[in-house]
């Protein structure tokens, strides 16, 4: 559900974008998910398709790009790959891991011609 | 088929005679640029809430954003918490519900000036309604808000308020994977809280696979067991509360 108030920001996004490229038409837009967002790339995507239905936007294309997640450990310091919240530590076993990549949201570029 | 602009698919029939090239048309190919926009998709929201929390530090004033199932007790821990600690803390509270206005009449009872924000078909509050909600209110100085989330663990975790604490509820009857099934709600809490601890007896609920579960997500969650029916276990709540409120 809240996917679809996230797609209202990617048009808000790049409506706001577009309105200072006169003369050029958003083609590509691309929108980077991280793996721990909380966010059903599926979903989002739904949502933008109702959206850019009927709009200046129906031909632009919109790419998905998942971000993987990385997480550091409290304790050693070591970087693991991580998937979810509840990873240990490769190194020494803690489950004390901050996630310090894996959360984005963001339109991430836009391609005007 | 045109490598700039994608024209034609291959699928298609061309017509060529000897010399042509694999243009057959012409056409002029706008200058394409690519713009590094790396805007956040709660960018607006995540403002908004920074205008909340400026408002709350200028006023001292404690926020907390308190998220659960539907169903779980917030409404009922709010009721019991503004009745013991009314003396000592002046509340404010802002309830969220899709459609009634039950929890806002529920507060009211106990004499503490509440809002109800109707979200409609909206899954959860977001910084602007709170924003809405505490220009109406105006809290003062030194008092204590509480801003009753819609019943759901999904949505509402994305959006910050501008809280000073998340506090996530969890009643015994809900089961022990929750915090794994939601991790997104229990990784972004400060405190959780299990209700209906009154229950126990007659479930079978295994309250240190929770604890578990709790720890394994978020190792720096503050945890309190207690009834908010009964009253077993609330005051140590209340004292952390009062704690928080008067540091
Ligand atoms: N047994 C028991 N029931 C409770 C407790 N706290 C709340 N309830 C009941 O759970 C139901 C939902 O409570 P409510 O406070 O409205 O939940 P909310 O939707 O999270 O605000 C009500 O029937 C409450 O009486 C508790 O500690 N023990
Ligand atoms: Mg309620
Ligand atoms: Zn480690």
């Amino acid at each position: 559900m809240h996917e679809y108030t996230l797609a209202q920001n990617i048009m808000k996004i790049i409506t706001e974008y577009s309105s200072t490229h006169n003369g050029y038409q958003a083609t590509e837009v691309v929108i980077e998910i991280g793996e721990l967002s909380g966010v059903m790339i599926d979903a989002l995507k739904a949502a933008v398709d109702v959206l850019v239905k009927n709009s200046e936007f129906a031909c632009t294309e919109f790419i998905y790009s998942e971000k993987k997640a990385k997480a550091q450990c409290t304790q050693c310091g070591h970087e693991v790959a991580v998937s979810d919240f509840i990873s240990t530590c490769s190194q020494c076993h803690s489950s004390r891991l901050d996630i310090i990549e894996g959360k984005e949201l963001c339109v991430k570029s836009i391609a005007f011609e | 088929m045109c490598d700039t602009c994608g024209c034609q698919s291959e699928d298609e029939a061309t017509y060529k005679k000897p010399g042509d090239t694999n243009h057959d048309h012409t056409h002029s190919h706008p200058l394409r640029h690519v713009l590094d926009v790396n805007r956040d998709l709660l960018h607006d929201n995540d403002l908004m809430a920074e205008r909340n929390r400026g408002f709350f530090e200028a006023r001292k004033i404690m926020a907390i954003n308190l998220v659960s199932s539907p169903g779980s007790g917030k409404t009922t821990l709010l009721e019991k918490t503004i009745s013991a600690l009314h003396k000592d803390i002046r509340f404010f509270v802002i309830a969220g519900d899709q459609n009634t206005l039950n929890d806002a009449t529920r507060i009211e009872k106990t004499g503490t000036e509440v809002i109800q924000i109707n979200t409609g078909t909206g899954c959860h509050l977001d910084a602007e309604m709170v924003h809405m909600a505490i220009r109406k209110l105006d809290p003062p100085r030194n008092t204590l808000l509480v801003i009753e989330n819609v019943g759901n663990l999904v949505c509402p975790a994305l959006f910050d308020l501008g809280e000073t604490k998340r506090i996530v509820m969890i009643s015994v009857t809900e089961g022990e994977d929750k915090p794994v099934k939601y991790p997104h709600m229990f990784k972004s809490s400060d405190v959780c809280i299990v209700n209906k601890t009154d229950l126990l007896p007659h479930l079978d609920f295994d309250l240190a696979q929770l604890r578990g579960n709790i720890k394994k997500v978020n190792h720096q969650m503050k945890v309190f067991e207690l009834s908010a029916l009964k009253g077993e276990g609330l005051q140590q709540w209340l004292k952390w509360l009062t704690a928080q409120k008067t540091p």
